[in-house]
């Protein structure tokens, strides 16, 4: 994944939102991380960048439970867009519920990590998703299709 | 000589006339033969027709009696039935009433019998709907099943009442004749509906707390993320300021106050954080697994129970070789139920049994089944110490632990009788100290 590129983190909790930005810097991920507290602001940003042809950013990492407009919601809008659902969706959330994962699979998302209590877990899933995608290519979503 | 011969002409002319009066005589006594032989015939013809005429009586006698006891069986019926019972004929009079009938309408026989079913006081039968189904719909179809007529009645005020009708054929008589049975289901339909308004505000409420359960356990993982987490950031914070704060040239007392502060005090209190975190954690993986079992509805299929018998041993293999435990599996029934929910269920009793081994005697599970009573019996049973008769009861209760010292919160056998009556089973429980438990569960028929 190229450095130049954003990654957008929608997550409600401040304390999580900075768990996983510490630990995805710590494994060597050094993109550029905007996050939103919700999902209304999550999806106006993402439909502004879309209108202002500044660039959609490459990656969004999804919480599920957001005020206002929660994570499912905010999937199945980016997955419905013709430009933003090429960009890749990684939902990380704390539901263990495998029918809301089998959601999130339907809608589109491209992967799906939950957020383990466990700390030591926690960190490393976290890292591991820092470190998959600093090897990862990343399609360029601003590049019109092949 | 003359006179000789007078006397002999005399003579033969008297014979002449004896023979005459013979020959008529016995012409006579001919026709009286006859006459009598008649007689004789007729007098049989006549025992003949008595006797037939005796039969026929007997008959009749019979079949008044069969008849009159058809009427009194007839008649007793109607006076039993509880449901009020009402003849009418082909004009919708009413031919008789039962006593129930009177009973619950408050009325008489002089009021009703004879009147118009409609007129029946005050038209209070005159509802539309009804008069249309007398009128249309029975001569068509000759019977008309649980109609029921909401209606405000004369004396008894506003009932329903369940209506069924039969026509009566009745062979010679041209008139049609019409039962009606009409029963009260007022106080039936009340409680019905009664009971339908609590169910369904049952259902709405075990919702809301299963909803309440998830939201509270679900969101309040968050928060211990965090607690969890910036503890663990404090720990590496705090290791690095040891680190540098070793390395100054501080005084004595102040290193020594420092080091307690930096290796004891604060280690300790992060200690409690994260054994206190992690509970809390344990608590609520168990309690949300546990409102999602509430929330799920169970998927049945035919399940070959030897076979997830097998693959719920397979996972405890490496804990029966450690533990030297013999588990003895006999073969099983199949079953309808959620697999994955079976599954659970009997894992949860295997790792019940476990985990009460008496450690006097080597460890030994039985499992067994067959098929008793329209139910699939499942049996585990195990030689552990048994449970005393004062704590069976609560065995099933929610985070209740029979002994502190065992891992796990309380929650293993609440899932499990969650399960079983998921499945509209039954669990029964029969344990005695020092011999063992046994869990019997019963589910319902494939």
């Amino acid at each position: 994944m190229k450095k130049e590129l954003t990654i957008i983190l929608a997550e409600d909790d401040e304390g999580h939102a900075t768990l996983i930005r510490r630990n995805l810097k710590r494994s060597g991920l050094m993109n550029k991380i905007i996050h939103f507290k919700d999902g209304e602001e999550t999806l106006d940003y993402l439909f502004q960048t879309k209108e202002k042809k500044d660039g959609i950013p490459s990656l969004l990492l999804l919480d599920i439970n957001m005020p206002k407009i929660d994570g499912v919601e905010v999937l199945r809008r980016v997955k419905e867009d013709p430009d933003l659902k090429r960009m890749p969706v990684i939902m990380i959330t704390t539901t263990d519920d495998p029918r809301e994962i089998t959601k999130c699979h339907e809608l589109g998302c491209s992967n799906y990590i939950s957020k383990p209590i466990d700390y030591d877990k926690f960190v490393d899933a976290i890292r591991k998703l820092g470190l998959f995608l600093l090897i990862v290519e990343i399609p360029d979503v601003n590049k019109p299709m092949d | 000589m003359k006179e000789k011969q007078q006397k002999i002409t005399a003579l033969e002319n008297e014979l002449g006339k004896q023979q005459n009066i013979e020959r008529e005589l016995r012409a006579v006594n001919q026709q009286l033969d006859a006459a009598n032989q008649q007689l004789q015939a007729s007098e049989q013809q006549l025992k003949a027709l008595t006797e037939q005429l005796t039969a026929s009586e007997r008959d009749l006698i019979e079949k008044e009696e069969i008849a009159r006891f058809a009427r009194n069986y007839a008649e007793n019926i109607i006076a039993t039935v509880r449901e009020p019972l009402i003849v009418l004929d082909g004009s919708l009079r009413v031919v008789s009433a039962s006593r129930s009938f009177y009973d619950t309408f408050k009325t008489v026989p002089q009021k009703t019998e004879g009147k118009l079913f409609y007129e029946l006081d005050y038209g209070q039968w005159n509802v539309p709907a009804l008069k249309m189904l007398l009128n249309d719909v029975l001569p068509e179809k000759s019977t008309m099943d649980n109609y029921e007529v909401e209606h405000d009645f004369e004396r008894i005020g506003r009932k329903i009442m369940l209506i069924n009708a039969r026509e009566l054929l009745q062979e010679r008589a041209k008139d049609r004749l019409i039962l009606l049975s009409i029963q009260d289901v007022t106080e039936r339909r009340k409680a019905e509906r009664d009971l339908q308004r609590l169910n369904s505000e049952l259902e709405a409420k075990t919702k809301e707390l299963q909803q309440i359960l998830y939201i509270t356990t679900h969101d309040l993982r968050s928060p211990l993320v965090n607690i969890q987490g910036f503890n663990r950031e404090l720990e590496a914070s705090l290791k690095e300021l040891s680190e540098l704060i070793k390395n100054e040239n501080l005084q004595d007392s102040t290193k020594l106050i420092s080091n307690q502060i930096l290796d004891e005090e604060i280690p300790e209190a992060m200690h409690f954080i994260t054994t206190s975190a992690g509970k809390m954690d344990a608590l609520l993986t168990g309690l949300l697994s546990l409102s999602r079992l509430g929330r799920q509805k169970i998927a049945l299929s035919l399940l070959d129970m030897n076979k997830l018998m097998e693959e719920v041993v397979e996972n405890y293999k490496y804990k029966i070789r450690e533990s030297q435990i013999e588990i003895d599996v006999s073969d099983l029934p199949q079953c309808q139920g959620d697999e994955l929910q079976i599954n659970q269920l009997f894992s949860n009793l295997i790792d019940n049994a476990m985990k009460f081994f008496d450690s006097k005697r080597p460890g030994k599970i039985n499992i067994s089944g067959e098929k008793e009573n329209g139910f699939i019996k499942y049996t585990v049973e195990d030689n552990g110490i048994g449970i005393h008769p004062d704590h069976q009861e609560k065995v099933f209760e929610l985070f209740h632990k029979l002994n502190p010292q065992t891992s796990g919160i309380g929650l293993g056998m609440s899932i499990v009788k969650q399960i079983v009556e998921k499945h509209k089973g039954k669990i029964i429980l029969e344990s005695t100290v020092g011999i063992g438990t046994k869990f019997i569960i019963l589910l319902p028929k494939v």
